[in-house]
């Protein structure tokens, strides 16, 4: 899976309500903290458009013709696709929360709801998934760093990585001290890590 | 004819005569085919039979050669056969003439020929009905004509030898006697003063009844009947002293015992020159004329019988004062008065039963109350004929043997039945001891008959004023109100039910317009209508009384018609119906609470797809709304922008009123009313309540209108009440299956002109097959929430518009609701909405 660049894209909020008030409404609520916002009249309509990978969060109405929310919530889970949703209803109604927030929601409000908390909400789950994709994109260039290293380099990783000293692992190798160096330092610039610990917290949370 | 030419003229006579001597000449004169051949048929071949065509050639022909001709017969085609008589006998006196004439002309001929001058003896009427005696009667004038002309040579021979012997006789007798030969049919019979004939022609032998010729007995009283020679020789004194005409007189001559033949005698003197006196008697039989003048007589007497009687009648039923039974016995006295007879008898006669009901009597056998066996009375025999039964001397007739004259020797009876309204009701005698003298008349016959008939009549019309009295206090104690009025509907009569219920009396209404012509036009355009056919018409009235309290009646208006078919009067009843009218408004009342409770419960049931549907313009007002107040706190609120915000939350707001009005007067408790309304309108209001649940549902909704605007008369709340009741049926049916597509349809069509038909299916699961026949039933239901009224109640509603709603069908493939509303006309509805 290819995910942009945290730091590069601007999150999406993409509202799914069949009523056009409402979807209208939200959406002027989000542009005016600037937030870009798409709508769309049903989760058909949504589904057809949206790019997996694409950064933002859904606030989704549970019942909606055609397919439910419910129904676009299993949909999306099943296909893999990581996008925090927010569901909006106009019922209170406990068991659909309930099923909601099973299928992974990251909040369940009620209609009419305060336009701080759906912000906050909004904010909140784009600022949560926004940790979540960083490390997510870090753990994959990361992997691909690790990829581009030489079997030697390789060698010379997994040693430092059992902590051992540059002169035991020029030994173990039977090649010079300098030249474990100059793979440290290599291995140092492919992954771009700065320091060992670095470099340590990369393969972890490669591993 | 001159007298000097005599001689020879006898000689041409004799010529003639002998020339054709052995054949007869008989003229026929618009004589019909059929007839002329059926007498020729029975006359010998010495007849020959001339047919002249009318009555001017008939004339030509005896003009030119009157004793060729034997006999004329004139025809029945032959107009005024009297007149043309007449004409041939000025020509020729002697010619029988015979006049054919239908049965129902003759008498009135007769009649003609007794009032006609200048005819002649020999013609007689002769009807068609009697063909086959007339060849008879031709053959024997002709015959008869022919033998005269021989005697009247042989006469007239006589009478000149008998002039030139009495050389004493004036010329002018000679004449004044030739002069009555040739006149005939007047007899002459000259006598001296001693009454010895001196002639007598032969008409004076045929009207006196002698031998044409052969010796007469010489003394003139010896013609004549006994009994009127006294009277002869008076007339023969009479003549013999006077020179005065003396007036005709009437001599009878008897022929058989009952009857007579008359003869009216004129008798004058005349004298001889030398002194002589005679008397000359002219003779003329007027039997015809004589019974024509009896029959008048008696019947003059009959008709002054009747009068005399039909007064007496008259004065005895006008009676004001007498009842019925003193009438009748009037009516008895007055009978045994007129037919002389002392008994008089009402009778009452049931099957073998003859009771004597009223009576005068002086025989102690018969007084009212006395019951006798019928077959031992004569009237058993009256009862059986419509004329009535009458005899003068039952002991010299068979009546002798009857059971009755064994029994009270009655001799004299007259009887005759009375029938009322058609059945047997007794009979009417009048009866006597002894013979009765005289014969029982038509007129009296008459008189008993019409005395019958009053008291018939009079029965009858007790009969029917008892019945008329019954029918009267029906109407006068009845229950219900009546009022009659004439045929534009002015009373004339009401009840004492009608004056308890209004207040009014008949005596300030009548005159007045019917209070059930107060209604409203239309009915009254239907009430006329009905009328005018000759129906009944029933509707229910509500009006006012006296004092102006409301009162309800089941009215019911009929025409009352003459024989002729006519409407003459309109009667109307009307049954208070005021407590049930009350009771309906009661029961209306709370089935309206019912309606509006189970609206409630169909909103109830409703409240999450309602509350869904508010929710979202309050959500959305509410979005806007903060959006708004943020931009504004953030200080970068923008005209444009909070137009935007702003523009929206009020039409958020709209459409959240419009759900509320929806809901609002769904839910009102509200007086019925009903009134034109658009059908399309009540279908698109209703789905509004169900639209949010229809299309989270996905169920595809199909709608179809007529193209034209369709107007119902009806109260557009309750029918969306039905129609909710109906759709949310549907979707129930329709969620408990899983199909796609789930459909609903509503079809709106014009039924009838006077009907709009709603079709409502669904391919729903339908209703359980065991459950249909209870599916209208109040308070049954399959669903756990449901209060099981909602189809009563909607079948309650929409027949109380005068629709129908029925299932019109079910299956688990889907099931199919129809009713049918009235369609709003201007004509009928306009003034009911209110």
């Amino acid at each position: 899976m290819q995910i942009e660049n945290p730091k590069k894209s601007v999150p999406t909020v993409f509202i799914v309500d069949d009523d056009p008030a409402v979807r209208d409404a939200i959406r002027w609520l989000m542009e005016q903290v600037k937030l870009k916002a798409q709508v769309f009249s049903s989760a058909d309509e949504f589904l057809a458009s949206y790019v997996p990978g694409t950064r933002g969060c859904i606030i989704l109405d549970i019942r909606m013709p055609g397919m439910s929310g419910l129904e676009l919530q299993e949909r999306l889970k099943a296909s893999g696709t990581v996008i925090p949703i927010i569901v909006i209803t106009g019922h209170g109604d406990v068991s659909i929360a309930v099923r909601a927030m099973k299928a992974g929601a990251v909040e369940f409000l009620q209609k009419p709801f305060n336009d701080q908390l759906l912000l906050d909400t909004v904010q909140s789950a784009l600022s949560t998934y926004g940790t979540i994709w960083e490390q997510e994109a870090r753990r994959q260039e990361c992997s691909k760093n690790l990829a581009s290293l030489t079997a030697r380099e390789r060698e010379v990783l997994n040693l430092m990585r059992t902590g051992k000293p540059n002169k035991v692992i020029a030994s173990i190798l039977k090649i010079s001290v300098r030249t474990v160096e100059g793979h440290r330092a290599t291995i140092m610039s492919k992954t771009g890590t700065r320091s060992l610990g670095e470099l340590f917290e990369m393969l972890h949370t490669n591993s | 004819m001159p007298t000097k030419d005599l001689g020879s003229d006898i000689s041409v006579r004799r010529l003639g005569s002998e020339s054709r001597s052995d054949v007869c000449n008989l003229l026929f004169v618009s004589v019909p085919r059929n007839i002329a051949f059926h007498i020729s048929k029975n006359l010998s071949k010495l007849h020959h039979i001339e047919f002249v065509v009318d009555g001017n050639h008939l004339a030509a022909k005896v003009e030119e050669r009157p004793e060729a001709v034997d006999a004329v017969l004139l025809g029945t085609e032959l107009s005024d056969p009297v007149g043309w008589a007449q004409r041939i006998h000025t020509m020729d006196k002697r010619l029988p003439i015979i006049i054919l004439g239908t049965a129902a002309k003759c008498g009135q001929l007769r009649q003609d020929l007794m009032f006609s001058p200048f005819l002649g003896h020999e013609i007689v009427v002769w009807p068609t009905t009697d063909i086959d005696g007339l060849a008879d009667v031709l053959a024997d004038a002709a015959q008869r004509r022919q033998q005269r002309q021989r005697y009247q040579e042989a006469a007239m021979a006589n009478a000149h030898v008998q002039i030139e012997v009495l050389p004493l006789l004036q010329p002018e007798t000679a004449e004044y006697v030739q002069g009555l030969f040739d006149h005939e049919p007047i007899g002459v019979v000259a006598t001296d003063p001693n009454g010895t004939t001196l002639t007598i022609n032969r008409q004076a032998r045929q009207i006196l009844g002698l031998p044409e010729d052969g010796l007469i007995d010489t003394q003139l009283q010896k013609l004549f009947p006994k009994d009127e020679r006294p009277r002869i020789d008076k007339l023969l004194a009479l003549a013999n002293h006077t020179n005065v005409r003396l007036p005709p007189e009437l001599f009878e001559f008897p022929i058989s015992k009952s009857r007579s033949f008359f003869v009216e005698v004129i008798a004058s003197a005349f004298s001889h020159p030398g002194g002589r006196r005679g008397a000359m008697f002219v003779l003329q039989e007027v039997t015809l004329r004589v019974q024509a003048e009896r029959q008048r007589t008696e019947a003059v007497v009959e008709l002054r019988l009747i009068a005399t009687a039909l007064a007496a009648l008259h004065n005895i039923s006008a009676g004001r004062d007498d009842s019925l039974s003193e009438k009748v016995r009037d009516f008895l006295r007055l009978g045994c008065e007129q037919f002389g007879l002392p008994i008089g008898i009402l009778s009452r006669i049931e099957g073998n039963k003859f009771t004597v009901l009223e009576a005068v009597s002086d025989n102690p056998n018969f007084f009212p109350g006395r019951v006798l066996k019928l077959n031992r009375t004569y009237c058993a025999t009256a009862i059986d004929a419509a004329e009535p039964i009458a005899f003068e001397h039952a002991g010299a007739t068979p009546w002798r043997d009857h059971s009755s004259y064994k029994d009270s020797r009655l001799e004299a009876y007259i009887g005759v039945r009375i029938v009322v309204g058609g059945d047997l009701f007794g009979t009417l005698c009048f009866m006597g001891n002894s013979p009765r003298r005289v014969t029982f008349s038509p007129a009296e016959r008459e008189i008993v008959k019409l005395m019958a008939r009053w008291i018939a009549g009079e029965f009858q019309r007790e009969r029917a004023e008892a019945h008329m009295r019954k029918l009267s206090s029906a109407i006068e104690q009845a229950a219900d109100s009546v009022v009659i009025t004439d045929r534009s509907g002015i009373i004339e009569y009401v009840n004492p039910s009608f004056e308890a219920l209004t207040g009014f009396k008949r005596e300030e209404v009548t005159g007045d317009s019917a209070p059930f012509l107060q209604c409203d036009e239309c009915l009254q355009s239907d009430l006329w209508e009905a009328i005018h056919e000759g129906a009944d018409y029933r509707f229910l009235l509500s009006s006012q009384t006296k004092s102006g309290e409301l009162y309800h009646q089941q009215m019911t208006v009929s025409p009352l018609r003459d024989d002729k078919g006519r409407t003459t009067h309109l009667i109307a009843t009307g049954q208070d119906v005021t407590a049930l009218i009350e009771a309906k408004e009661q029961d209306r009342k709370r089935q309206a609470e019912l309606a509006h409770v189970a609206r409630l419960s169909t909103l109830g049931g409703m409240v999450s797809g309602l509350a869904h549907e508010l929710n979202q313009p309050l959500c959305a007002i509410m979005t806007y709304a903060q959006t708004c107040l943020r931009k504004m706190r953030e200080g970068e609120a923008r005209i444009e922008d909070l137009q935007h915000g702003l523009d929206q939350i009020v039409r958020q707001a709209q459409r959240a009123d419009e759900i509320f009005v929806r809901i609002r007067n769904f839910s009102r408790k509200s007086q019925i009313r009903r009134q034109r309304t658009n059908i399309r309108e009540i279908v698109e209001t209703t789905l509004g309540f169900a639209q949010t649940e229809i299309s989270h549902n996905n169920i595809k909704l199909e709608l179809k209108f007529p193209k034209k605007q369709q107007l119902v008369y009806a109260d557009g709340i309750q029918i969306q009440q039905v129609l909710l009741n109906l759709v949310r049926n549907s979707l129930d049916a329709l969620a408990a299956v899983e199909r796609e597509p789930r459909k609903l349809s509503i079809k709106v069509a014009l039924e009838s002109p006077k009907f709009t038909k709603l079709i409502l299916s669904d391919n729903g699961c339908g209703c359980p097959p065991q459950e249909l026949h209870r599916l209208f039933e109040p308070f049954f239901t399959t669903k756990e929430a449901g209060l099981g009224v909602g189809l009563s109640i909607s079948e309650g509603i929409i027949e109380g518009h005068g629709g129908k709603l029925w299932l019109e069908s079910s299956s688990p493939n889907g099931s199919t609701f129809c009713l049918t509303i009235p369609n709003w006309r201007s004509s009928r509805h306009a003034d009911r909405e209110s």
